[in-house]
């Protein structure tokens, strides 16, 4: 008896320990807001510089690191265990949620109003190449499906020339700097590019230059070989050459960056980068743009020096592979579901082909062939997969998922247009219809993410009141996805501790404004030594139900916004 | 006193995790949506940090990490190997030495997996550019773990207003050919073994009409096969003279040699070789055998064959083959080796090859095949899934032919291509007697214009 009442004990206090509920929330303080990551520390040493094959990135990334992920006892207890807590937050989101500034991401659309100049220019401080003088000509490939040659320009500034293949010249450039603009927008650190144009006579071959051929070895540059380039690239009726320009970025390059754990030799990467919210929320843009090469070696650290001290800076680059098409022309699966998809093998095995794939259904607008296999009607959102798993893309969480959206939400019509018109499209139909695309299908997967998570957001304390913006209904989204009508909204206002434990609970308050006064007895009368903050939950019903809560915290005190939780079940 | 306080206030600040200096002054130049938003020197800063993890996390990642350990370094010696081949420049120069070069010759290889056969393996040489312009040289050779071969070999020239001519020969030795029995009732428990060798050189015209896609073929062909006692060591069979002891077929055991006179008119449509989704092939060909030996029986062979290719909705393709071939002949008894019989093409995918054995037959295949995986665009690199029905019979007289006396099978399969260019396929097929696996580089709808060039073994023989 004693003994199986041991065994009883032992086993339950296993079980106890994988079904230990998750630990308790942080207490609330009154403390500002992290705005920006410290992670600009000189670097004690210099970092090396990263090279990772290509190869067996395409293995371990196809096949062991996903097994491994899906087969991971710790998720699939989160995910199947009731009771216990699923993915757990992005440990770099601030108490907002939002991402700070960092060597990351910039805050810029998401928070800040953005002119649609501003995003048509994004980084860039000039437009390309100058063209007051020659290009001289400092290096060269010719190996893979785009040729191109790395130049420096009249005021010394390189640029890496990279162009479209003979019969689809405009594809890959054009997507090239439609998506780096709207990526640096979002606030990703990107290059500058730039559609350019050029003549073979600007062109001069620099005597020290050397062209690297496709067995790696290099030999000296010469004349002949910038011709043999240009013979492989369309020319222009006027005799010019149309290209991407990409300035070298400040600093030096030290490899890619992996989307999984942290460079080592880096004190200032701490985060491992498959939790970083910036990095999972980019699969929400990478849908948007169909951004499916996000392969670590279309990303580049930079060492930057300032004021004689370095550090890491983070960039995404190679944007030739979005908005439907590849570096070599139009690309139709990618971006819908992984090289190797057994579910899908399967499920289009047992289904005897009566069901036809999304992918398979895209039409490329008729008599424009300057937009590649990219659409709108087609396309579902939350159902972008890359040909090669993405360990960040993996981990994305509902939070993660709705701060992306959020972001992408305050894209208006007019911003998209003016990243569309610096792809430079040779028909102006091409603009105009890349440009309804995109808006498109920011509504589809805003809407998608805004019906998890109630857009409800960018809390204001003001004398007593707490002003909040419904980003759903502000920003078009529920109209132009069809779910018209004046929403409405109801609020709650507690005093609470710092453990969040209310004084008195009050009962719903309904209104038609996103608007909280917690000039109430309910909150005046509370000790403020006791109850220092006041807790504000807000739920918006658009015709078919209160939605999820929003939590915002703030301090009674100092009247600052100190915590906004965001419930997503 | 206080100045001490308060220093020791604010490195105890400085040392609590997510902070990193004192209450930053409020002084914002821009406003955000959340309100005032400090410049980068005005601001608190913190760290990031790791995701805190539950402790029931620790004791199940331990186990995890013993489970996946001899994986883990299996993952790392490939890692290394890979890396090693990668960034040393070995692997680009096995690539550029096994890659396609850009010549009108080469190599190709191939296989096929049966019960009989055993594992095959195929290599041939080609060359698209031999002895004059349009030329073409193929020869192939075959080798079996059953000591089956095969060697085979054509040219192709290219003639006046549109023709070809086609020299070829081959060889080949079959140690496990099988006999049931003659017509459709023959049981499956007359199944026996022989050894089969047969020879063949040939010539052929072929013509284009100029019109519907036709063309004349006009072939005469030596032929030559034989029987003998099979080599059954390691297998479980029982050999045809021992089975048939008194009821020998006509032939066993003696030779046959004799000329193929024949005649074709083929007509073809299809779009495609790889993966055909549209177009027809249609053939009428009649053929005379003269034997060598009087004693032997002479006959006229008419075969009648159709294939449909349709090209239904979103990709998917339905093929249809049908055919119809029957040797009339004054004497009973032709050689039972010449028969028709249920072998390549003229398969009956539930059933094992040579099941069946007549003057006659005829039979009916649908295959219907919709793509289930692309590399990056359809029909790139695709692979089809299948799934198909063969209903035949053999018969020595057209009254024979009865729904009751049909054989059935079915079954499902894949089959890969690549730009337009058919690999492999892999295929179950399934009769009320057997289920057969087959693994396999030629196609069964033999729209491939294949001839004494490929090597084939030329319809009729067998």
């Amino acid at each position: 008896m004693a003994a199986t009442r041991f065994r009883c004990a032992s086993i339950a206090c296993a079980l106890g320990l994988l079904v230990l509920p998750a630990r308790a929330d942080e207490p609330l303080r009154d403390t500002p807001i992290v705005w920006y990551a410290d992670d600009q520390r000189p670097l004690p040493e210099p970092v090396e510089e990263r090279d990772p094959s290509l190869l067996w990135d395409y293995m371990n990334e196809s096949v062991f690191r996903p097994v491994g992920y899906q087969l991971d006892p710790v998720r699939n207890i989160r995910r199947l265990v009731p009771g216990v807590e699923g993915d757990k937050d992005s440990p770099n989101a601030n108490r907002l949620g939002e991402v700070p500034n960092s060597t990351w991401f910039t805050n810029r659309i998401g928070l800040f109003p953005m002119t649609p100049d501003a995003v048509g220019r994004g980084p860039n401080a000039h437009a390309g190449p100058s063209d007051g003088g020659p290009w001289t000509i400092v290096g060269a490939k010719t190996e893979g499906v785009t040729p191109g040659f790395t130049i420096q320009d009249a005021t010394g500034q390189r640029y890496l020339i990279k162009f479209g293949p003979k019969r689809n010249p405009v594809l890959p450039t054009a997507a090239g700097v439609i998506s780096a603009r709207l990526l640096h927008a979002i606030g990703y650190w990107v290059p500058e590019d730039d559609i350019a144009w050029f003549r073979r006579d600007d062109l001069v071959v620099d005597p020290g230059a050397e062209i690297r051929m496709s067995g790696g070895e290099k030999r000296p540059m010469t004349g002949a070989d910038v011709d043999a380039i240009l013979e492989r690239v369309e020319q222009l009726p006027d005799g010019r050459y149309r290209a991407i320009s990409s300035k070298f970025l400040p600093g030096r390059p030290v490899g890619p960056f992996d989307y999984k754990a942290t460079r080592e030799d880096d004190p200032n990467d701490v985060v491992k980068h498959q939790h970083r919210r910036e990095l999972r929320g980019l699969k929400v843009f990478a849908e948007w743009i169909n951004h499916f090469d996000t392969k670590q070696q279309n990303s580049l650290d930079i060492l930057v020096e300032e004021d004689g001290e370095q550090y890491v800076r983070h960039y995404l680059i190679d944007f030739a592979s979005t908005l439907g098409t590849g570096a070599n022309g139009p690309i139709r699966k990618w971006g819908w579901e992984a090289t190797i998809d057994p579910k899908a093998l399967a499920r289009r095995t047992l289904t005897l082909g009566f069901f036809e794939d999304d992918y398979r259904q895209v039409q490329r607008p008729k008599g424009l062939p300057e937009i590649g296999w990219f659409d709108a009607e087609q396309f579902t959102p939350r159902g972008f997969e890359p040909p090669m798993p993405n360990p960040a893309f993996q981990r994305i969480n509902l939070r993660d998922g709705y701060w992306a959206a959020k972001i992408l939400s305050a894209f208006e019509d007019e911003h998209i247009r003016a990243a569309c018109e610096q792809g430079r499209y040779r028909d102006p139909r091409a603009t105009a219809t890349m440009t309804r695309i995109l808006a498109d299908r920011r509504d589809a997967i805003c809407r998608a993410w805004f019906d998890i998570v109630a857009p409800l957001d960018f809390f204001r304390h003001h004398d007593g009141e707490v002003t909040y913006r419904d980003l759903g209904h502000e920003r078009g989204i529920y109209e132009r996805t069809g779910l018209l009508g004046t929403p409405r909204y109801r609020a709650r206002v507690h005093a609470v501790d710092a453990q969040r434990e209310a004084w008195r609970r009050t009962d719903w308050i309904e209104s038609k404004t996103t608007l909280v006064s917690f000039d109430t007895p309910d909150v005046r009368d509370a000790s403020m030594t006791n109850y220092p903050f006041v807790h504000v939950e807000v739920q918006v019903d658009r015709g078919d139900g209160w939605s999820r809560s929003i939590h915002a915290w703030i301090a009674r005190r100092s009247g600052r916004v100190v915590e906004v939780e965001r419930e997503t079940s | 006193m206080r100045c001490a306080l308060v220093c020791l206030v604010v490195a105890i600040g400085l040392l609590l995790p997510g902070s990193a200096a004192a209450e930053a002054p409020a002084d914002s130049t821009r406003i955000s949506y959340w309100g005032p938003f400090p410049e980068r020197a005005d601001s608190v800063m913190a760290r990031g940090g790791t995701i805190e993890r539950d402790a029931w996390e620790y004791p199940v990642d331990a186990l995890w990490w013993i489970v996946r350990m001899p994986f883990e370094i299996l993952r790392g010696g490939l890692r290394v190997t890979t890396v090693w081949l990668d960034e040393s420049g070995t692997l680009e120069r096995i690539l550029d030495f096994i890659a396609p070069l850009d010549l009108p010759y080469g190599f190709v290889f191939g296989g096929a997996i049966g019960r009989l056969s055993g594992v095959a393996g195929t290599v041939g040489f080609f060359h698209d550019d031999f002895l004059v312009d349009g030329g073409r040289f193929r020869a192939t050779s075959t080798v079996t773990s059953t000591s089956s071969r095969r060697i085979a070999g054509g040219l192709v020239l290219p003639a006046a207003r549109g023709g070809s001519i086609e020299v070829g020969g081959g060889y080949r030795v079959r140690t496990r050919a099988r006999y049931f029995g003659l017509g459709p009732g023959a049981p499956e428990s007359g199944e026996s073994y022989f050894t089969r060798e047969l020879g063949w050189a040939g010539l052929g015209y072929r013509q284009s009409l100029g019109a519907f896609d036709t063309r004349l073929e006009a072939d005469v062909l030596w032929s030559s096969v034989t029987s003998r006692q099979p080599d059954l060591d390691d297998f479980d069979g029982v050999a045809l003279s021992d089975r048939f002891e008194g009821d020998l077929p006509a032939g066993y055991g003696r030779e046959s040699q004799g000329l193929n006179y024949d005649i074709g008119l083929v007509r073809d449509t299809t779009v495609q070789e790889g993966r055909p989704r549209a177009g027809s092939l249609q053939v009428l060909r009649a053929s005379w055998y003269v034997p060598e030996d009087d004693a032997e029986a002479d006959y006229v062979q008419y075969r009648a064959e159709y294939q449909q290719f349709f090209d239904l909705w979103w990709d998917r393709s339905l093929a249809v083959r049908s055919f119809w071939s029957y040797m009339d002949s004054d004497d009973e008894a032709i050689h039972f080796q010449r028969l028709m019989t249920n072998d390549d093409p003229d398969l009956l995918r539930g059933f094992e090859d040579f099941r069946w054995r007549d003057r006659g037959m005829t039979a009916l295949s649908l295959e219907y095949r919709w793509p289930v995986w692309d590399y990056r665009d359809p029909g790139a690199v695709t692979l089809d899934a299948y799934t198909f029905y063969d209903g035949g019979q053999v018969f020595g007289n057209r009254r024979e032919i009865a729904l009751e006396e049909l054989a059935h099978s079915y079954g499902f399969g894949f089959r890969l291509s690549v730009y337009e260019r058919f690999y492999f396929r892999v295929e179950a097929g399934f009769s009320e007697e057997d289920t057969v696996l087959r693994l396999r580089g030629d196609q069964m709808f033999q729209f491939g214009k294949d001839g004494l060039y490929h090597g084939r073994d030329p319809i009729p023989v067998r």
